[in-house]
């Protein structure tokens, strides 16, 4: 026997084995998947106040609007406007057989639908007051990947718990983030901040539009690092610093200006690289820079990004991409 | 699009059924793809050799779980891609790591008269696997099936890089056992 053969024979591994291991992986990739699940049953009640107010039945939400619902409650037609509509989340009727349930990391706040982005761990127990803001409510569910539409509308039955809290320096409508205490590899506990944005469920004419009203980088803004595709790739925490012959400032003015779009693209086959703009108050804005000029917030779903030209792109670009 | 709508585009022999499993399980298959090639042109090719695979394939079969269903086809293609290139020279990336690793599980002698059926083999990796504890058996799946960096697989199950090469190791020498005891080795 070679060791060929015996990798080889892992191929007969039954399907329902494959799919435990995939289902696992999701599940326990590095996003806080139950507690923002839990987070997002009871932050429907606290927004909502009533459960009379939403069915969460096939559409997210259903019944009285109120001011803060209008755009859950109907897709309105957007055909019409400027830029890029990005339509609001559908939470899942079913999750068998579907890879929605990646989609389940959120909060539902005010009949806005808010996503996982970026964690931050604090590296101390304490809670850095200085990120967070207001708390909003304690969250409690019992809710998983397989749970029907009727258990997310049912009170805080549950085993999960979150707090959660408004950003410091941010708009509650764009950002909110629960507080978690996780493990460190010492076995002392860390505070980790999980945010939670509204990526949908708006319209984005302007790289200012995202980058400017709701990320406010120009004001933030530190320094920015860079991590190759190849690395990104292989999960390696290689970051570069960038060459300070490159002018950012132009480069966030271009960001500012540049239109959003969401014309199919090539990802396989366009050389991307990853910037890191690294914010005054500890959190990182994470870009994927595509050769075309694309320039793409990472948490953004699809192929929503902003269609940047010019020397400002080129040179940042290529600066990203220096080995 | 869902996986049933996908498959039924197949049927129908619409060509759009390959830019629907390209949208939903191209940087899926990719990475699979990548992992054991470690090379964006060999790992690309693979999967447009899938999406042809598929589409020579369905009908007649009309698979239950389509992403399972791709990721054995891309397994298999990229392997033996591998191996092609391998013929060539030493392969490199995870896959090689893989190999060396699962050489463990081997007994020396055990190139000469290796006297088994490559379904039976795969049928006891099978059930060996089925009765480990669910989470070293995903670990194991995690490395051994998917091709996938122990940084990765730790990140996604929040062990430490440390544990999950433990728990492998071990779980490599309990297959080594087993097949042993299953007289794979003479």
């Amino acid at each position: 026997m070679k060791k060929e053969d015996l990798y080889e024979s892992f191929q007969s591994i039954d399907d329902d084995m494959l799919e435990r291991s995939e289902q696992a992986f999701r599940r326990n990739a590095p996003k806080p998947w139950k507690k923002m699940i839990a987070i997002a049953a009871s932050l429907c009640i606290l927004a909502a106040g009533a459960l009379g107010v939403m069915r969460l039945s096939g559409s997210p939400f259903d019944g009285t609007e109120t001011e803060n619902e209008s755009s859950a409650a109907a897709e309105p037609d957007h055909k019409d406007e400027q830029g890029v509509w990005i339509p609001q989340i559908q939470l899942p009727e079913s999750t068998d057989d579907d890879m929605s349930t990646d989609m389940l990391s959120l909060v539902v706040y005010q009949g806005r639908i808010y996503t996982q982005t970026e964690r931050f761990r604090a590296k101390k127990k304490a809670i850095p007051e200085d990120i967070i803001g207001e708390y909003i409510g304690e969250a409690v569910g019992s809710l998983d990947e397989w749970s029907s539409q009727d258990e997310y509308a049912t009170e805080l039955a549950s085993v999960c718990e979150g707090s959660v809290y408004t950003v410091n320096g941010y708009d509650r409508e764009y950002r909110l983030c629960i507080v978690t205490h996780d493990q460190n590899e010492n076995g002392a506990e860390d505070a980790c901040i999980h945010f939670l944005e509204n990526l949908n469920g708006i319209t984005l004419e302007k790289g200012k539009d995202l980058y400017g009203e709701r990320l406010h980088v120009k004001e933030y803004f530190e320094s920015a690092q860079y991590q190759l595709h190849e690395d990104w790739d292989w999960g390696k925490e290689k970051y570069h610093d960038i060459s300070p012959d490159v002018d950012m400032a132009a480069f966030l003015d271009d960001l500012w200006e540049a239109p959003f779009t969401d014309e199919p693209m090539d990802y396989n086959n366009t050389p991307r690289t990853h910037l890191y703009l690294r914010m005054k108050d500890g959190t990182t804005v994470e870009l994927d820079l595509y050769a075309d000029g694309r320039v793409r917030y990472q948490h953004m779903g699809g192929t929503v990004a902003v269609q940047m030209e010019g020397e400002g792109f080129r040179d940042v670009f290529e600066a990203c991409t220096r080995e | 699009m869902e996986d049933k709508q996908i498959i039924e585009l197949y049927w129908q022999r619409d060509e759009s059924a390959i830019r629907e499993t390209d949208i939903r399980y191209g940087a899926y298959c990719y990475a699979i793809a990548n992992n054991i090639l470690h090379s964006r042109e060999d790992s690309e090719e693979c999967v447009n050799d899938t999406w042809m695979q598929t589409w020579n394939t369905i009908p007649p079969k009309r698979p239950e779980r389509l992403q399972l269903f791709l990721a054995r086809i891309t397994h298999n293609l990229s392997f033996n891609k591998y191996k092609a290139m391998a013929a060539k020279k030493r392969g490199s990336g995870e896959i090689a790591l893989v190999l060396d690793e699962l050489e463990e599980c081997i007994a020396a002698a055990s190139d000469t008269e290796s006297a088994f059926l490559a379904a039976e083999l795969g049928q006891e990796i099978s059930s060996f696997v089925r009765s480990l504890p669910e989470r070293e058996g995903n670990l194991f799946i995690r490395r051994y099936f998917f091709t996938e960096p122990i940084t990765v697989i730790a990140k996604h199950y929040a062990l430490t890089e440390n544990t999950v090469c433990v728990s492998l190791s071990r779980t490599r020498k309990k297959l080594r056992t087993h097949l042993e005891k299953e007289g794979y080795f003479i």
